[in-house]
């Protein structure tokens, strides 16, 4: 396979690559800095940072605006610049029960263990575009701050904001496990997680593989697969309900070179999912259930969930369709934009074979000419 | 905790790159190797910090990388040591190492036993970073300026893609032989390893796999 470079418009690419800058550098509004785009749109950041796989808001904001708001071309900013920072550790792993919670939904159970955290979410919002001015806003935005602030100190000195309980609540998946309605697929080994960053994953590779793949696959693509498999032609899901719906803080700890034991270096957001499949295959266990898992970086629940339910989709399919095929290879962002934005460079050697293998055909049936059409 | 010397923890200090020193070495470097036997220099002011053949190793190394330090450096800094605590990289012998860096003088055979990876994976194939005195683009006729005239050196002609028609360059500190075996390490292609010849001065030339080498003159010290 061969494409003809580009070539020969230099000057013509060199004063496109300009327009682009001129316009974007000099547009006559107000210079949009990192902090506004991080905290007014935070969550086009979250979903770069996670499809960019690294964890830097401000990177990720500088990013989208060098990108100018398209979030597959920040993506592909921060992966490339991400290639070029070096390792310094690894972080020793974290149980996914040391996540801080800031939101946290069951929807499977009225009352789980631990609380139904609504948090910020417009899940219950009608959907109204609000055309409201800018100083209205800021009005709003200085009532609604005041009070906030109220209650805060109201709530001071009665009952704490959330207790460590609340704040890392135990699972449904815990009480499902004691009631002996889950399928126990948990392993004793502990094999290395396959590295995505180092090594392509194709079909046959360990769940680890695949689950990377999904925490840093294009959100959209991910969404689409899903719904491919419950109105679209694949159906590989029965009936999915959400176990877990989680959005907080997970620590990243280090060991520390000197002392040996591990020290926490910073921290990230995710975003955690446990998807309940009911089981209904002919040579499943049909008594109980099995649990799908999604995690990606920041606050992006629609991937998690696609991710939980594609994960346990694959593991019910066991290879026998393409469906891991499509996860592992067809969800990447910068692989199928990349692919596809190629289409516009040069192809004139490409197509002028294509052309002259027409003519050859031609040539060599020269009946298929004078045949009426 | 093991005291470091003075000079050690200088050197390591003075070896650490900034992502964006990191970035514009991996660009010359590519450079080099998409136009064999063009010079290219190193960024002036990382190349002063360190012997400039470890510039490349310690922009693109981390702990994922097994690097092979070999020779001796006129500083007497332990140099291998300051590039494992700069870039946390591994370090390894020169025939599994995935960089090697030669700071002094290297043999046939010590070329011969490179990693070359295989068709499947060429990418195993190591990058080798050969130091040397001079580098000269042409075929060393008044290579030099004053203050080496007599420094041995040979001349190699240079074929292959990035290459219009062939070039000659013409290299001191670095003896024929050990071009002669670079030359038989990359004759299955696309297995093979892609070399950077780097000048005390920071000049580079690289050889990546693809080229063909060959010698066309050698003069030794004292001969002129």
């Amino acid at each position: 396979m061969g494409y003809a470079a580009a070539r020969g418009g230099l000057d013509a690419i060199t004063a496109a690559e300009q327009l682009v800058r001129t316009l974007r550098l000099a547009a006559p509004s107000d210079w949009l800095d990192g902090d506004q785009i991080v905290e007014r749109l935070r969550l086009a950041v979250d979903r770069v940072m996670g499809e960019g796989g690294i964890w830097d808001e401000q990177l990720a904001a500088m990013a989208l605006r060098q990108a100018e708001g398209d979030l597959i071309e920040a993506a592909h900013l921060l992966r490339s610049y991400r290639s070029t920072l070096p390792r310094l550790a690894y972080s020793e792993p974290v149980e996914a029960d040391d996540l801080t919670v800031l939101r946290r939904i069951v929807p499977a159970f009225r009352n789980p263990p631990g609380p139904q955290l609504l948090g910020r979410t417009s899940d219950y919002t009608g959907r109204l575009l609000e055309l409201i001015d800018d100083d209205r806003a800021r009005e709003e935005a200085d009532k609604l701050t005041a009070a906030r602030r109220e209650r805060v100190r109201a709530a001071a000195g009665s009952a704490p904001a959330g207790t460590r309980d609340e704040r890392r609540p135990q699972r449904l998946m815990t009480l499902l496990r004691d009631m002996d309605l889950l399928v126990d697929r948990r392993r004793d080994d502990d094999p290395e997680p396959f590295d995505i960053t180092r090594v392509p994953a194709r079909p046959g590779a360990p769940r680890s593989a695949r689950l990377a793949t999904m925490a840093r696959a294009e959100t959209g693509a991910l969404v689409n697969l899903w719904y491919r498999n419950i109105l679209g032609p694949d159906g590989y899901l029965h009936e999915i309900t959400l176990g877990e719906v989680r959005h907080g803080w997970l620590p990243v700890p280090v060991v520390h070179p000197h002392t040996g034991h591990p020290v926490e270096v910073g921290r990230v957001r995710v975003t955690e999912v446990e998807a309940i499949e009911d089981l209904d295959g002919l040579e499943e266990d049909r008594t109980r259930f099995d649990v799908g898992y999604g995690l990606c970086f920041g606050h992006n629940e629609r991937k998690a969930i696609a991710m939980a339910n594609l994960d346990i989709a694959c593991d019910r399919d066991a290879g026998r369709s393409a469906l891991e095929q499509s996860v592992l290879l067809t969800t990447d962002g910068l692989d199928a934009a990349g692919f596809l934005e190629h289409l516009k460079l040069p192809h004139y050697v490409t197509f002028r074979s294509m052309v002259e293998r027409k003519m050859a055909v031609r040539a060599a049936r020269p009946a298929l000419q004078e045949e009426p059409s | 905790m093991t005291t470091v010397s003075h000079d050690l923890a200088a050197a390591i200090v003075a070896a650490r790159l900034d992502p964006n020193e990191s970035q514009v070495v991996f660009r010359r470097l590519l450079d080099a190797l998409a136009r064999p036997g063009r010079m290219v220099w190193l960024p002036a002011d990382v190349a002063r910090r360190v012997p400039p053949a470890l510039v490349p190793i310690l922009a693109l190394c981390d702990l994922e990388v097994t690097c092979c330090v070999a020779g001796d450096h006129p500083t007497g800094v332990d140099w291998a040591e300051v590039v494992a605590v700069a870039t946390g990289a591994r370090r390894g012998e020169a025939h599994e190492a995935a960089w090697v860096v030669v700071l002094s003088s290297s043999s046939p055979h010590d070329v011969a036993q490179l990693r070359r990876g295989t068709a499947l994976a060429p990418e195993q194939g190591t990058r080798l970073v050969h130091a040397c005195r001079q580098l000269h683009v042409g075929d060393g006729e008044q290579p030099w300026s004053s203050d080496d005239p007599l420094e041995a050196h040979v001349t190699i002609e240079l074929r292959g893609p990035g290459v219009p028609d062939r070039r000659r360059i013409t290299v001191a500190g670095i003896k024929a032989d050990v071009f002669e075996a670079l030359s038989q390490v990359n004759e299955s292609f696309p297995a093979g390893v892609d070399t950077w010849l780097v000048a005390d001065s920071g000049a580079l030339i690289g050889l990546p796999r693809t080229t063909q080498i060959t010698v066309t003159a050698q003069t030794r010290r004292g001969a002129h």
